[in-house]
């Protein structure tokens, strides 16, 4: 499988990112085919409720892999944001509950997918952040979903410093909806899933849906801005760059 | 001789603008208005200057709001203008592609509280207290209410506005209204910190995501500036806030008897 | 009378009166709302309006059962208008409202508080909007919620339907106080009485701004949930969720 896997239970759709060496990174693989799974589960009968997680204990995911942005050219960078606007688009168009377990790090595009899914619960562990700024990238994407969740103060907060929240502040200010006891995330999430999916069908698509439609012209113009920022930046390099050096580090560190 | 209302200086690369009316509480006049728009967008075109960091002369104040003084001279024809004039400053603050922090030395009120709130960084003591007292002076509360509302939710923009009441540092740094509290004589060493830690980071990134959170804000930054032009004028059109005002420096006088 | 309204001091207490349906909103109630809110508004001599619910058990724990089980797919539009009055004569108020919340304030009562300028409650607050497990869709409830709490906090508490408790009212800025049963009344009566010193000319633009914000957002919002209501009433997930809920408490 392309990084992750997908389980179909009592109408619980687990999609489990499975990279764990590699705090669940999400590459091009996993980002289209995750896109492809929630755009199937839209349309299934068979999948009352959607649930996102990550394997292993330390990260739901990191977010994107930065060796994904060492050689991309401005069409690549333009691309690449397209493709997290498409993985967004597919969680905000399911008319049925999502529900994100956050089981470690939740940074970058894993913060922005627990924003865009309906419920978020996480492990006392967690924490959130939006270091794409420490990346050389503008940040634009995330700050959308954030600033809808968690008011500008915390957004400009988070996208300029690039710090990490934990589990308690997160919820605090917005972005987790429930901390789960120690050891016992998947089982609340599992129970939680199982009483979302109770929820009567039709209310829950009408909320959904109007919920979308408020929304979708100032997310769609961000999406816009944010392939003209991406394009801008990666033809003046820095991301690239700044990726690179961020490897090089890391690789350095561990040698 | 008057003293410079704005004091410049550079601290190596973090440009430090202090609000120097200290016996005023630091009041908005015409001169630090004037002062800090033009220390800030002149800031943006700066090569030395890799961030800006404000802050208010002496312990008390940051800055109280806006000059008692110079308000008893607004009417209805000249209060438009005057809140254009104030949108200017809050937009050259929100635009300036470098990160700009408040050094929050005391007392934020009205003006205070909404320059602090534009900036990016806000570093307090624990005996810090922000406010938004303008409708206790008899001034409808619409730019105040928006950049509240923005930055930690319109129940509580509502709470300061029709309250009036002071909310201490340790509440604000539960609504992440500031980041951070420190000893009194930190403040400002904490706050250039803090400043120079965003200067550092990749210029670009941090310029561009800055913007966009301008962007993102624009329209109703835009449209809250016009709405206070509307709703200041026909307040003052009734004569309240000028009876306010009058009561006000009447009692002053008064108490200096 | 399903509302009563008495004169405390300078303060009128509007008191929701149907404790044996945890002040749920029928008709009457909303029409008794209606008119003591404009009685208080026109009378110089009342300067804040504080909101509370009889009974001790809740402020309004939203829609009434027997008023969602007999609507259908042509009366529930005309029941969603009626109810615009009834959230607007909250907002259009001049003068200071403060809600007081000893209990559950759920959906339209949830609603009814938020469009307060403060709200007081005690431990036993819980607030949130369950219109999803009732089958109707949280459409106008979204107003403030969005306001308050942001999109996906909106979405989570109108998906599950849950209710927050006391605290994290607070800590969310749902409530501003939290204090004791015995001293809900004094401590409403003290916020109220923050703002009625206030000058009033820029206390009511004030307030007008305050509704002008949410003004298209709102009235949208009722139009879109009439529309709504047709369609689920169409499938009868409201009646079927509103007997369910009858049959568990054995009053079916």
């Amino acid at each position: 499988m392309t990084g992750f896997r997908k389980d179909l239970q009592e109408g619980q759709l687990w999609l489990t990112l499975d990279r764990p060496a590699k705090l669940n990174a999400i590459g091009p693989d996993t980002r289209r085919g995750l896109t492809e799974a929630l755009e199937a589960a839209r349309d299934d009968a068979g999948v009352r409720v959607v649930v996102l997680t990550g394997a292993g204990k330390r990260a739901f995911t990191a977010g994107q892999d930065l060796a994904e942005m060492t050689d991309l050219d401005a069409d690549g960078g333009a691309r690449w944001v397209r493709e997290l606007a498409a993985l967004y688009d597919a969680i905000r168009a399911l008319d049925k509950p999502s529900l994100v377990a956050i089981n470690g790090y939740a940074s970058g595009a894993g913060l922005q997918m627990a924003l865009h899914a309906d419920y978020r619960i996480a492990a006392p562990h967690a924490r959130f952040g939006q270091p794409e700024i420490d990346a050389g990238m503008p940040s634009v994407l995330g700050p959308w979903v954030m600033r809808a969740a968690m008011g500008l103060a915390a957004t400009r907060d988070m996208a300029l410093t690039g710090r990490f929240l934990g589990a308690e502040t997160a919820r605090r200010l917005g972005a987790v909806d429930h901390i789960a006891a120690a050891g016992r995330l998947a089982e609340e999430a599992r129970e939680r899933a199982a009483n979302l999916a109770k929820a009567p069908p039709l209310a829950v698509k009408l909320t959904k849906q109007r919920m979308r439609r408020l929304t979708e012209d100032d997310w769609r113009a961000t999406v816009a801005h944010g392939e003209g920022l991406a394009r801008t930046a990666f033809a003046a390099g820095e991301p690239q760059a700044t990726a690179r050096a961020f490897l090089a580090a890391r690789a350095a560190a561990r040698s | 001789m008057n003293e410079a209302s704005i004091l410049e200086r550079l601290e190596k690369d973090i440009l430090v603008l202090t609000i120097n009316r200290p016996s005023r509480m630091n009041a908005l006049s015409e001169s630090v208005r004037i002062g800090l728009t033009g220390a800030l967008e002149a800031a943006a075109r700066r090569d030395d200057v890799a961030g800006v960091v404000l802050t208010g002369a002496g312990p008390r104040a940051f800055s109280a709001g806006q000059d008692l003084d110079e308000a008893q001279a607004f009417s209805a024809e000249t209060i438009g203008g005057h809140f254009r004039r104030l949108g200017r400053l809050y937009d050259a603050i929100r635009s300036l592609p470098k990160p700009v922090g408040v050094a929050l030395n005391g007392v934020a009120a009205g003006f205070g509280l909404q320059a602090s709130l534009y900036a990016d960084i806000r570093v307090a003591h624990a005996g810090v207290t922000m406010s938004q007292p303008e409708v206790r002076a008899g001034i409808p509360s619409v730019m105040g209410l928006w950049v509240i509302a923005e930055n930690i939710g319109l129940p509580r923009a509502v709470d300061l506005s029709l309250t009036c009441r002071a909310v201490p540092a340790e509440e604000l740094l539960r609504w992440n209204a500031i980041d951070a509290i420190v000893a009194p004589e930190d403040v400002l060493g904490e706050t250039v910190a803090r400043v120079r830690a965003l200067a550092a980071k990749p210029k670009k990134a941090f310029a561009a995501s800055k913007m966009n959170l301008a962007r993102l804000t624009q329209a109703g930054f835009e449209e809250t500036i016009e709405a206070a032009v509307r709703i200041q004028g026909e307040a003052f059109r009734t004569g309240e806030p000028q009876a306010v005002a009058a009561a006000f420096m009447a009692a002053r006088e008064a108490r200096k008897r | 009378m399903a509302v009563l309204s008495e004169r405390m001091e300078e303060i009128q207490v509007v008191t929701l009166d149907r404790p044996a349906a945890l002040n749920a909103v029928d008709a009457e109630l909303r029409d008794g709302l209606v008119a003591a809110l404009a009685a208080a508004e026109a009378d110089p001599e009342v300067k804040a309006i504080i909101f509370t619910g009889a009974g001790g058990r809740a402020f309004s724990a939203g829609q009434d059962l027997q008023v969602s089980m007999s609507l259908d797919a042509t009366t529930a539009p005309a029941w969603f208008h009626g109810l615009h009055e009834f959230y607007q004569s909250i907002r259009r108020l001049s003068k200071p409202a403060v809600a007081a919340i000893d209990g559950v304030a759920a959906g339209a009562g949830f609603q009814a508080a938020l469009w307060c300028d403060l709200r007081v409650g005690t431990a036993k607050t819980r607030m949130g909007q369950p219109e999803v497990a009732a089958g109707m869709a949280s459409a106008i409830g979204v107003v403030p919620m969005l306001r308050a709490l942001g999109l996906s906090r909106t979405l989570a508490l109108s998906l599950t339907s849950e209710l927050l408790d006391a605290t994290t009212c607070l800590e969310a800025g749902l409530l501003n106080e939290i204090t004791e049963p015995d001293r809900l009344m004094e401590r409403a009566a003290a916020a109220a009485r923050r703002m009625t010193a206030m000058p009033p000319v820029a206390f009511s633009l004030t307030k007008r701004r305050i509704a002008e914000i949410t003004q298209s957002a709102f009235d949208e919002a009722i139009e879109a949930a009439a529309g709504f209501a047709a369609q689920s009433y169409a499938t009868g997930e409201p009646q079927a969720a509103a007997a369910a809920f009858l049959a568990r408490k054995g009053r079916a």
